[in-house]
């Protein structure tokens, strides 16, 4: 088992020198940068005396004015030390502490998303494996899957005018009070439930025809004991494969829900950044991103070895 | 029993989805133009004066920055109530005494004295003094302060020795003319005499910093708990994207009526105004209808012009068809801004007669080239393109999230019509927008871009500092071309590529791009303001007639604002935020 991790976590090294290497190919090949958007674009003049001159200052001091490859040495070493500089955007704001202050707003958002989800998703997966094929499979597969075709920003809106224009209940938008994550909760999760839902009922299915279930049910075993006591802890496991995913989709994606709540994550920050061409929060959340789902990965195999006694890795 | 459950099944499938849908289908549309919101008229104060207490909320752009060193959004919250400059805008936007109680000058305006209060002091208790505006004008004037983004300094306020110093020339920033003479009168020399000096310094870039905090803290000097003002408000709280909340200074020499200022970030909400959240908020063109209809939303409306233009911009090219006056000129007259604003506007914006707002000036109209769709037939005739035929497909660069303008496309729409031209609208993003427009494009490509320009402060002269200048937008193609490698050559110093540049444009400036800058020489010698006013509208419409930039619209600020909401007034100032929050009081 440790061999393996000890060759996982080598490749993630490798594999994350190689998303920062084309993120930073990427980015020099883009047109447009920071300066163009900020200055330039805003005077309009053509000689822009005062401004013209400090980009050379601007460029020294972010390092901009050194040959390529060596600028990426310096991000590289910076990812290494945890030290990588001001952002174009923020100046006042190292990149790090921007990580570090928004990073875990994300990751709660993320995890209480996929626990509701989860909470909604287990017993409608069980309930249409149990009673497959009829009535309640049906609405319960439709029900899951209208969640899934609705983006999630789509219905935070409807969620927004129920909640806060009609019944005048939740606030719009902010992060300093628990009731401010029910909605963008409820917006991501409820868009999550059907991808869980039918892994959930199809894992079930599966296990439900085994023979160790029959003869269970043979043995006189109550639907409590069979299904939620047999079925169940071995339905879990495959979940695993589709939950590990989705954490990490979520910790990472949520800009319009952010956006639109006034919720001060990642995602925010990642999107202002590739709009104003702010290299260095693109880079950092860019190989950031990269590492998270790279190690939800790896959890989830580990998850996986642990929990299925039929599995061991070399 | 199976098919029949499913039966149900499908019968349920498809009430959610007509239940869903029958809830999505928008209103019937009507034809009928909306009534124009009133300006509601500053109510008089109620008989016991205006009230103290209570936190105006509000929405504002994402600041990212309170250092008034800086040009942000941030610039604009440090300015209404923050920081106070020497001087602050009065109801008129003129200049009124703010730290400064006084102000006099030599007799040809290069120096001015500045005479400030004594009992103006810092939210930590120091007192405010000339030495604390010598050190943030200076710290403000100097380009090694904001090399990590765009510096707020105005080169147009033509300080002595400012722009010498931050081009290199000049290495002793002792020379620039900023001097407290001792600590409560400051001493500020012009390179230029200018009769209307002072509000310059209730701009964002004349706010001071407080000098033993930024040593203290470095660029932390912003944060909450750090930050220390001299404004009618303190920095409470401060989470990007997210909100900021200001307390009233119980340092502040003035008078507040607010207890505090909590504002909100990121997209503008009109769901968070009807929800009770925030106290005024702005409307974009896709609410304006409903809220009309609605008849307690509609009187909380409210609508005022400000100093923002949309203008189209030449694009340089190696096409030179846009370089033929006759073709520009036809193409600014062959569209109906009134028809336009009224039809698609819904009130946003008003029509832009010429590049000089009327917000600025009463002639505003008058030096525009006008509407004369016979002219402009006739022009296009003359330059060899009767009814477009042989005209080539113009190019009109534009950057708008989402769909383009509407007003943009009525233009379009307009130039098919009357000219018989075919447009291309390159709606790119932002970034890539910003970098196309700027090069010199192939033979296809010529035309224009568009572009929403604010000057800095409302005033007449600020229109023309920079702003549209035929000096710049007139250089031709092949110029152009030579224009950008000056600019972008790394083997030039910085120093030398400020006067390259500068004597470029000098020897390509046509006839009347020089004329213009004659003009404006005059004008900025000028210490008449009457006569000012006149050789600004001379060159407004010289400006004008060459058509480099034509004229679009103005945006209007459309805002609902609650009704206990007292001392607001609309102002030209960017978006309809109040001139200072220390204005407002909440009658409730």
């Amino acid at each position: 088992m440790l061999r393996f991790i000890a060759k996982r976590l080598a490749f993630m090294a490798l594999a994350l020198v190689c998303v920062a290497l084309i993120t930073f190919t990427l980015m020099q090949m883009a047109p447009g940068n920071f300066l163009d958007i900020q200055i330039l674009s805003s005077s309009l003049q053509t000689d822009v005396v005062s401004s013209r001159e400090t980009i050379g200052r601007w460029e020294q001091r972010y390092g901009l004015d050194q040959p390529k490859h060596i600028q990426f040495f310096r991000f590289m070493k910076g990812m290494v030390t945890l030290d990588l500089g001001p952002s174009f955007q923020y100046p006042s704001l190292d990149v790090e502490e921007i990580i570090q202050k928004s990073f875990p707003v994300s990751l709660t958002l993320a995890v209480a998303s996929v626990l509701v989800a989860l909470i909604i998703a287990i017993p409608l997966g069980i309930l249409a494996a149990v009673k497959q094929n009829s009535l309640w499979d049906y609405v319960a597969m439709f029900i899951s899957m209208v969640g899934n075709a609705i983006p999630a920003y789509v219905l935070a809106v409807f969620l927004m005018l129920l909640f806060t224009l009609k019944l005048r209940v939740l606030p719009s938008g902010g992060w300093s009070e628990p009731k401010h994550m029910i909605m963008p909760v409820l917006a991501l999760s409820l868009t999550s439930v059907a991808g869980i839902a039918r892994y959930m009922r199809s894992s079930m299915v599966e296990t439900l025809r085994a023979d160790y279930i029959a003869a269970a049910w043979a043995k006189g075993g109550s639907f409590r004991n069979v299904v939620l006591n047999h079925a169940l802890r071995n339905s879990l496991i495959p979940l695993i494969t589709v939950v590990g995913p989705l954490l990490a989709r979520l910790m990472v994606g949520t800009v319009f829900i952010e956006s639109m709540f006034r919720i001060p994550g990642l995602g925010q920050y990642f999107a202002q950044a590739a709009a104003n061409r702010d290299f260095p929060v693109l880079m950092t959340a860019t190989v950031f991103f990269a590492f998270v789902i790279m190690t939800m990965n790896l959890i989830v195999d580990l998850l996986y070895g642990l929990l299925d006694p039929r599995i061991r890795y070399e | 029993m199976r098919s029949l459950s499913k039966a149900v099944a499908l019968l349920l499938a498809m009430i959610l989805m007509a239940a869903a849908l029958g809830g999505c289908v928008p209103g019937q549309k009507k034809e009928t133009a909306p009534t124009t919101p009133t300006t509601p008229t500053t109510p008089a104060a109620t008989a016991s004066g205006p009230k103290t207490g209570g936190i105006f909320r509000t929405y504002v752009f994402n600041p990212t920055s309170l250092d008034p060193a800086f040009w942000t959004w941030g610039s604009h919250i440090t300015r209404m109530g923050l920081l106070e400059g020497l001087v602050r805008y009065d109801a008129k936007l003129q200049a009124a005494p703010a730290v400064a109680e006084k102000w006099e000058s030599n007799a040809d305006k290069t120096v001015w004295k500045f005479s400030l209060r004594k009992n103006a002091k810092w939210s930590n208790g120091d007192p405010v003094t000339a030495k604390d505006f010598e050190y943030s004008l200076k710290r403000v004037i100097d380009p090694a302060t904001s090399a990590g983004g765009s510096g707020s300094y105005q080169g147009n306020a033509e300080i002595k020795n400012a722009e010498q110093f931050r081009k290199g020339e000049i290495k002793d920033i002792n020379q620039v003319g900023v001097k407290a003479l001792d600590d409560y009168t400051l001493e500020i020399t012009l390179a230029k005499g200018n009769a209307t000096f002072p509000i310059r310094l209730a701009e964002p870039w004349a706010m001071p910093a407080h000098k033993a905090t930024v040593e203290k803290f470095g660029k932390d000097f912003i944060k909450p708990g750090n930050y220390v003002s001299n404004g009618p408000f303190m920095l409470k709280s401060w989470t990007i994207n997210t909100d900021m909340e200001l307390v009233r200074n119980p340092n502040y020499w003035g008078k507040v009526y607010l207890d505090g200022v909590k504002m909100m970030m990121t997209a503008a909400n009109v769901i968070a105004y009807e929800s009770n959240e925030v106290d005024m908020v702005e409307v974009g063109a896709q609410d304006i209808d409903r809220i009309l209809k609605d008849p307690n939303l509609s009187k909380e409306l409210t609508q005022a012009p400000t100093g923002t233009l949309t203008s189209f911009f030449n694009l340089r090219s190696a096409n030179p068809i846009m370089e033929d006056i006759r073709v520009r000129q036809a193409l600014a007259m062959s569209f109906d801004r009134d028809k336009i604003v009224k039809a698609v506007g819904r009130g946003t914006v008003g029509a832009a007669y010429s590049t000089v707002p009327p917000v600025v000036a009463t002639w505003s109209k008058e030096v525009g080239l006008g509407y004369d769709v016979a002219k402009a037939k006739k022009l296009m005739a003359d330059a060899g393109y009767p009814d477009g035929k042989g005209f080539p497909e113009m190019t009109l660069m534009v950057s708008y999230q989402g769909d383009v303008d509407p007003v943009i496309m009525a233009v379009v729409d307009e130039w098919k019509n009357n000219l018989g031209i075919k447009v291309k609208v390159d709606n790119a993003e932002w970034g890539l927008h910003t970098k196309n427009r700027i090069e010199l494009l192939p033979k296809e490509t010529a035309g224009f871009f568009t572009n929403a320009n604010n000057a800095g402060f409302p005033g007449l002269s600020a229109y023309f500092a920079g702003l549209f200048d035929p000096n710049d937008w007139g250089l031709k193609g092949a110029q152009w071309g030579e224009f950008r490698k000056l600019q972008t050559d790394p083997k030039i110093d910085a120093s030398q590529r400020a006067k390259l540049l500068e004597d470029f444009k000098v020897a390509n400036a046509s006839p009347e791009a020089k004329q213009y800058k004659d003009l404006l020489d005059k004008a900025g010698k000028e210490t008449d303001a009457a006569k000012q006013e006149a050789i600004y509208k001379e060159a407004a419409k010289l400006r004008d007639s060459l058509a480099y930039v034509i004229p679009i619209s103005y945006i209007n600020s459309v805002r609902l604002i609650k009704p206990y909401v007292k001392g607001y007034a609309p102002n030209a100032f960017l978006l309809g935020h109040p001139l200072y929050w220390n204005d407002l009081w909440l009658d409730k």
